[in-house]
């Protein structure tokens, strides 16, 4: 690949994030303008002067146009600038700094047991296509589906917290404070937020492997004295992990959606916490910070998949992306919820 | 998809699971309207003196934590839920399916921004998008549903695209504009019927995904407006009394999970009756065909013809295909020598293929070998092998070391994603663990060189989709005789590429066989090729050799009608022959 294609290929990994990153950022934004929550109306109540609301909104730069808010926002957050709540007064950031971590640590763990288990799950399938162990995946997969996500926190909490009381119901210790009590508290949310990326990843490669294992190289990695092992992790698994790993990039929204409820359900001091109070109390920067963060992982989750992608498999970096596109669109359908 | 023919929903419902599907479906439809009345007590009226009770005569599912009836709740609250959903739906299919047609016609620029704007609304996770407009916008059902709806329209933008897509790209749309069909005639005609269905499918996956999210959001307070019930908010509550009542959860819970597989299972009942007629892949098809019943004409097997210094002994090889059903190769016996080329020709159908891949234990899944016996004789470095009685591990030290396996369509037999280089190098180092990989690159480009490919060091380095059909077939053989095999078999090693390169692909064959000693056993259906190449030839009809002899002989003067029909085929090939339109019979595959 010469160096002026592996540059094109650069940009174009690059231009769709940045792209979709302003439409996504500005959207939001622009929303939180439409919405008419501004901070006069929520903090000073009914009796405001007509003067203090003036005051407040130009300490807000309220009064400035709106592409200049928009840009002095993007501006500032890029900096790690988020703006303050309109009712603490705490920095954004500073919340947001707080709350991360625990997300982001549940969230890692949660992708983990996904990729394990779903992983497993959609090889050994795959290995035992009609078994009966293939069939209680794909029972168990299309069960998971149907499932609303809190269910299953329920379920775990019932059984693991309320009747054995072997692990925590909610709470949270930071993993640098104690990783022994970290792992006690969020084990049961990471478990019910992995449900449902297991589940999909397992159909997917399943779905992909089976499909693979059909393809005349498979036949041909025999005819070469290849075992079954090396066929399968060296050959198969690299061509068939494409689907999968798309899969996965579509279920990080879906986890971090998932984590709202968890951090709900196990009370746990996370972003989305953070988010429903302000929220509730309609708080536009902490919603807008909450967000901007949000847009931020799903976006840069993405360009590690397509980086992976792209490091596997050639086609993609030829620029076909056509089979890549048909397999997210499956995916998006299989995993709307 | 097939809507071209009327009725896929009529279809779909003579499975059972869709008619479970469906009245499951239609009792929600009944409950959302008339849950309210149907109720069998007021759902909003509180007791103080039944608070969080199991299930009872007077309250079927028991009652919660103000003493109102758990059931009529549930009943009351279907109409809430079921309608957040369907507007939720209801948005995102409005704002999805033109904008979708729309970026297959209105130009690259739109496409690309609005599959851009797609892409960003795919970033944001509904239950967080909701969490923020019902902060904007303050908190009511129908904002958290207009949110919902926005990030449910990627979903039939991309699926109204794609069906679209597939649909410009059929030759029935093409054969309709050559006809004269305006576009937009075309588009009215075909296009609807099309996507359809793919809408329907997609609605009743959307709407399952829908009500769970709904419930998810009212689980947090979204969209809630009390003391009126959805399920999500039912089991918010129960989630606070958990402990007086752990399996209160269950019942809304089971609601919602029965509505969904309801509606997943129905939308799977309609794709998979509307793709039913497309998808019917066999992949022992091949090999059925190979099936058919004896006729009376030479069909008696003749005997084994013996060789000087045999590398490949095959005795009363019998393979049943369809699980064991079927025989299709009745009783085979054959012998390669070395340095021979033997021709094994016949018809597709004839169990040539079957053959070969009995002999490399290479069957497809419900092909057996049900008796005979397939022996590699060895020599003073290479004692012989029973190849019917090893187990699978064996055969790897058999495959690459002592037999090599050449393919038609050689560049589909390589890793698509590895360069073929790094694939050479694999299956040196896996047959010779010794070898490092710097002395194994060496003798991969070396090998690469030996059989005739210009610039072994690019070569190397390419995929196998970078080559053209002679290359990878030279890249194939490479690898086959990377484990210095005694013997080689192509299997229509040759019949994919075009007659120059095909020659040039036979020298470079003959050329192994003479400077290596190998045996090569030839698997055609084309008798010129064995006419070029070979020393012997068998010809295989209907899972029996009917006729064997030296290649000179059997072409000149074959004495089995099989084998005349099978030279005639292979004539019509040669240069100056006239009479027959050669375009027409080089369709023949």
């Amino acid at each position: 690949m010469s160096a002026v294609g592996s540059l094109r290929a650069v940009l174009r990994l690059v231009s769709v994030p940045v792209a979709v990153f302003l439409i996504a950022t500005f959207s939001t934004y622009a929303l939180g303008a439409l919405g008419g929550a501004n901070p006069a109306a929520t903090v000073l109540g009914q009796d405001a002067t007509a003067g203090q609301i003036a005051q407040l909104n130009h300490q807000f730069g309220l009064d400035n146009p709106f592409l200049v808010q928009y840009f002095d926002w993007l501006g500032h957050a890029l900096t790690g600038n988020l703006g303050v709540s309109y009712f603490t007064s705490i920095p954004v950031a500073t919340s947001i700094g707080q709350a991360f971590p625990v997300d982001l640590s549940l969230a890692l763990l949660a992708l983990t047991f996904a990729v394990v288990f779903g992983g497993a799950a959609g090889i050994t399938a795959a290995l035992r296509r009609g078994g009966w162990f293939d069939r209680a995946v794909s029972a168990v997969c299309s069960g998971l589906a149907t499932v609303p996500p809190f269910l299953v926190g329920i379920t775990l909490i019932v059984l693991f917290a309320v009747s054995f009381r072997l692990l925590p119901s909610g709470g949270y210790v930071p993993f640098t404070q104690d990783p022994g009590q970290w792992l006690r508290f969020a084990l049961l949310p990471s478990i019910a937020l992995s449900a449902e990326g297991a589940a999909a990843i397992a159909r997917q490669l399943r779905t992909s492997l089976v499909g693979a294992l059909q393809e005349n190289y498979v036949l041909g990695a025999a005819a070469r004295g290849l075992s079954v092992r090396r066929t399968l992790f060296r050959h198969v698994l690299r061509n068939a992990a494409g689907p999968a790993l798309t899969v996965l990039g579509v279920q990080i929204p879906l986890l971090i959606g998932g984590a709202v409820v968890a951090e709900k359900m196990f009370a746990l001091p996370g972003v989305a916490q953070l988010a429903l109070q302000a929220g509730s109390e309609r708080d536009v920067p902490v919603i807008q910070g909450a967000l901007l963060v949000t847009i931020g992982v799903v976006l840069v989750s993405n360009i590690i998949v397509n980086a992976v992608l792209f490091r596997i498999t050639p086609q993609a970096r030829r620029g076909t992306r056509s089979a890549r596109r048909r397999v997210t669109l499956q995916s998006v359908g299989g995993a709307a919820a | 998809m097939s809507a071209r023919r009327p009725g896929s929903l009529r279809r779909a419902l003579r499975l059972t699971s869709a008619r479970i599907a469906l009245g499951i479906i239609l009792l929600i439809v009944v409950l959302a309207f008339f849950g309210g009345v149907l109720a069998p007590q007021n759902p909003l009226a509180q007791n103080t003196n039944v608070v969080l009770q199991g299930p009872s005569f007077h309250h079927w599912l028991g009652t919660d934590y103000l003493g109102r009836d758990v059931l009529s709740r549930l009943m009351a609250g279907t109409g809430r839920s079921v309608a957040g959903a369907l507007e939720a739906v209801g948005i995102g299919l409005l704002l999805g399916v033109l904008p979708g047609l729309a970026s297959l016609w209105l130009g690259r620029t739109y496409e690309w921004i609005s599959l851009r704007i797609v892409d960003a609304f795919m970033t944001l996770p509904y239950v967080v998008f909701a969490v923020a407009v019902t902060g904007f916008f303050g908190n009511s059902l129908i904002a958290a549903m207009t949110a919902v709806g926005v990030l449910i329209s990627p979903l039939y933008f991309r699926v109204t695209r794609a069906a679209a897509l597939g649909l410009t790209r059929t030759q029935y749309v093409e054969a309709a504009e050559l006809f004269g069909s305006s576009r937009r005639r075309v588009l009215r005609t075909h296009l609807w019927s099309k996507i359809l269905p793919t809408l329907a499918v997609t609605t009743a996956q959307a709407l399952a995904s829908a009500l769970l999210i709904v419930s998810s959001l009212a689980f947090l307070g979204l969209g809630v407006e009390p003391p009126l019930p959805t399920w999500g908010e039912l089991l918010s509550s129960d989630l606070d009394y958990l402990a007086q009542q752990p399996w209160a959860p269950l019942f809304p819970g089971l609601l919602i999970m029965l509505i969904a597989g309801a509606l997943n299972a129905f939308a799977d009942a309609i794709r998979d009756t509307g793709t039913a007629q497309i998808v019917n892949v066999d992949p022992a098809e091949d090999a059925s065909s190979e099936s058919s019943e004896d006729d009376e004409t030479g069909a008696e097997d003749i005997g084994i013809a013996p060789v000087a210094q045999p590398v490949l002994r095959v005795e009363d090889l019998r393979v049943t295909v369809n699980g064991g059903g079927t025989e299709a190769v009745h009783g085979v016996s054959f012998e390669v020598g070395r340095g021979e080329i033997v021709g094994l020709v016949g018809e597709s159908g004839s169990g040539k293929s079957l053959t070969c891949r009995a002999v490399t234990g290479l069957l497809a899944p419900g092909c057996a070998l049900s008796s005979g016996t397939v022996e590699l004789l060895g020599d003073d470095d290479t004692p012989p092998i029973k190849l019917t009685d090893i187990d699978r591990t064996a055969w790897n030290k058999v495959r690459g070391p002592r037999i090599g396996i050449v393919f038609q369509d050689p560049a589909s037999y390589l890793n698509p994603s590895i360069p073929v280089g790094k694939q050479l190098v694999e299956t040196i180092r896996v047959h010779d663990k010794t070898l490092s990989r710097a002395a194994a690159k060496q003798r991969s480009i070396d090998l690469f060189t030996s059989v005739g490919l210009r610039d072994a060091e690019t070569v190397y380095r390419q995929y196998p989709h970078e080559l053209s059909g002679g290359m990878a077939q030279r890249v194939l053989i490479a690898i086959a005789i990377s484990g210095e095999p005694d013997l080689l078999i192509a299997d229509e090693a040759t019949s994919a590429l075009d007659v120059l390169v095909q020659a040039e692909v036979l020298d470079l064959l003959r050329g192994l066989v003479r400077d290596r000693g190998l045996a090569l056993l030839l698997v055609t259906h084309d008798l010129a090729v064995v006419a070029e190449l070979c020393d012997r030839v068998l010809v295989c009809d209907r899972g029996r050799i009917v006729e064997q002899g030296p290649a000179a002989r059997v072409v000149a003067a074959p004495t089995r009608p099989q084998t005349r029909r099978l030279l005639e085929a292979a004539l019509v090939w040669q240069p100056g022959f006239d009479g027959v339109d050669t375009e027409l019979v080089g369709a023949q595959p």
